[in-house]
């Protein structure tokens, strides 16, 4: 047997072969219908993607807009309380029964705007930027000091007399955990608050409890 | 696929889907798994028919797409456990029971044959022998060299020399 018995033998080995077992016409509609599914899903998965995308984009820059912050955990207590121990621990000038013009709060929303500075809000749903922060010449306050403490940065401001012979200072501190405490004293005659005792006010661990 | 591409590979399947079963049989020895690796091979072809039909020639691509399709097939577990006998093929009541008998065994020999040559140095048989490819042809469907499909050829020949002397004693291939 040679190479073309062998080819002999292999055609006839094919020769009685039983009828095509299916439609190539069915198979091409079959690959077709099959095609589209496929490109349906891949198009819906497609578009899942860009949404879930879009989803984790949109929340990130929620993240550093305003309202992201949660609940802070600063200044858990009514100022009220705590005012006299924390004025007599860090103002010792100021009476105490003067400390209504104390004011310590937490800050609810910061926004980092697209040009890197930091506005806080002190109400919620209220566009009442506090301060501006990193353009203190800007605003009422004027950036006095900036203080790096353990966790948070501690900004000092102060607000010369006004007409009215009043002044103000305030310190803000901004934690790295995003939480934010503000104080602020104002007063007649002379300052009885340096920008040191508003920092160290701010700084109490006891705001934070 | 556009209107105008499909109805040139329902073109193309009918053309070529007795042939392509046909050697998937001689790959296989079953003629249900031809047909299924037929069916694997044209709807793959269907998915990229545009690019296929402009840039290659669909019978050859066909042909290699086939090939593959067997040789996944043959990696596949399931495929490797040992295989009890066939399934009878149906008879043709028209034809003379002492013909139909003389080709069932000469066809059984041959397959048999085959069954032993490893799967590469099968391709190149059929491919050579079956479909009358060239040397060239053959690497290019298979995608190797040229020396490689003459070496296959003389050991498939070999191999199948060995397991049934009686089905081939060729001359060496050149």
């Amino acid at each position: 047997v040679n190479e073309n018995q062998l080819r002999e033998r292999m055609h006839a080995a094919v020769a009685g072969e039983p009828p095509l077992g299916f439609d190539p016409d069915e198979l091409t509609d079959r690959a077709g219908k099959r095609q589209r599914q496929r490109r349906a899903i891949l198009g819906a998965t497609a578009a899942t993607l860009v949404l879930a995308a879009g989803a984790v984009t949109v929340g990130a820059v929620d993240q550093v807009g305003v309202g992201s912050r949660p609940p802070s955990q600063a200044c858990p207590q009514p100022m009220a309380t705590l005012a006299p121990t924390l004025i007599r621990r860090h103002l010792p000038l100021v009476p105490l029964n003067g400390y209504d013009d104390i004011v310590c709060t937490e800050v609810d929303y910061q926004y980092v705007a697209p040009d890197g500075r930091i506005w806080l809000y002190r109400e919620k749903n209220r566009h009442d930027p506090a301060t501006d922060f990193f353009a203190d010449n800007k605003t009422a306050y004027h950036l006095v000091d900036e203080t790096t403490v353990p966790g948070a940065i501690v900004r000092t401001y102060k607000e010369p007399a006004n007409d009215t012979g009043a002044w103000l200072r305030a310190a803000v501190w901004i934690g790295t955990d995003n939480l934010v405490v503000w104080a602020e004293f104002s007063g007649h005659g002379s300052p009885r608050a340096t920008p040191q005792q508003l920092v160290e006010l701010v700084s109490d661990p006891e705001l934070r409890k | 696929v556009r209107k105008t591409d499909e109805d040139r590979f329902r073109e193309f399947a009918r053309a070529q889907a007795g042939l392509l079963r046909r050697s998937a049989y001689l790959l296989c020895g079953d003629w249900h798994l031809a047909e299924d690796l037929v069916q694997q091979t044209l709807m793959k072809m269907y998915d990229a028919w545009p690019r296929i039909a402009r840039r290659h020639q669909p019978v050859s691509y066909a042909r290699k797409t086939l090939l593959r399709c067997w040789l996944d097939e043959r990696r596949r577990p399931w495929r490797r456990s040992e295989h009890h006998g066939d399934v009878p093929e149906p008879l043709d009541h028209d034809a003379d029971p002492a013909r139909q008998h003389q080709v069932a065994a000469t066809r059984d020999e041959l397959l048999d044959a085959l069954a032993v040559v490893p799967p590469r140095q099968r391709a190149v048989l059929v491919l050579r022998f079956f479909e009358s490819l060239s040397v060239e042809e053959t690497a290019t469907a298979l995608g190797c060299s040229v020396g490689t499909v003459k070496s296959q050829t003389a050991r498939g020949l070999t191999a199948l020399r060995d397991r049934a002397p009686a089905v081939t004693s060729t001359k060496e291939d050149r």
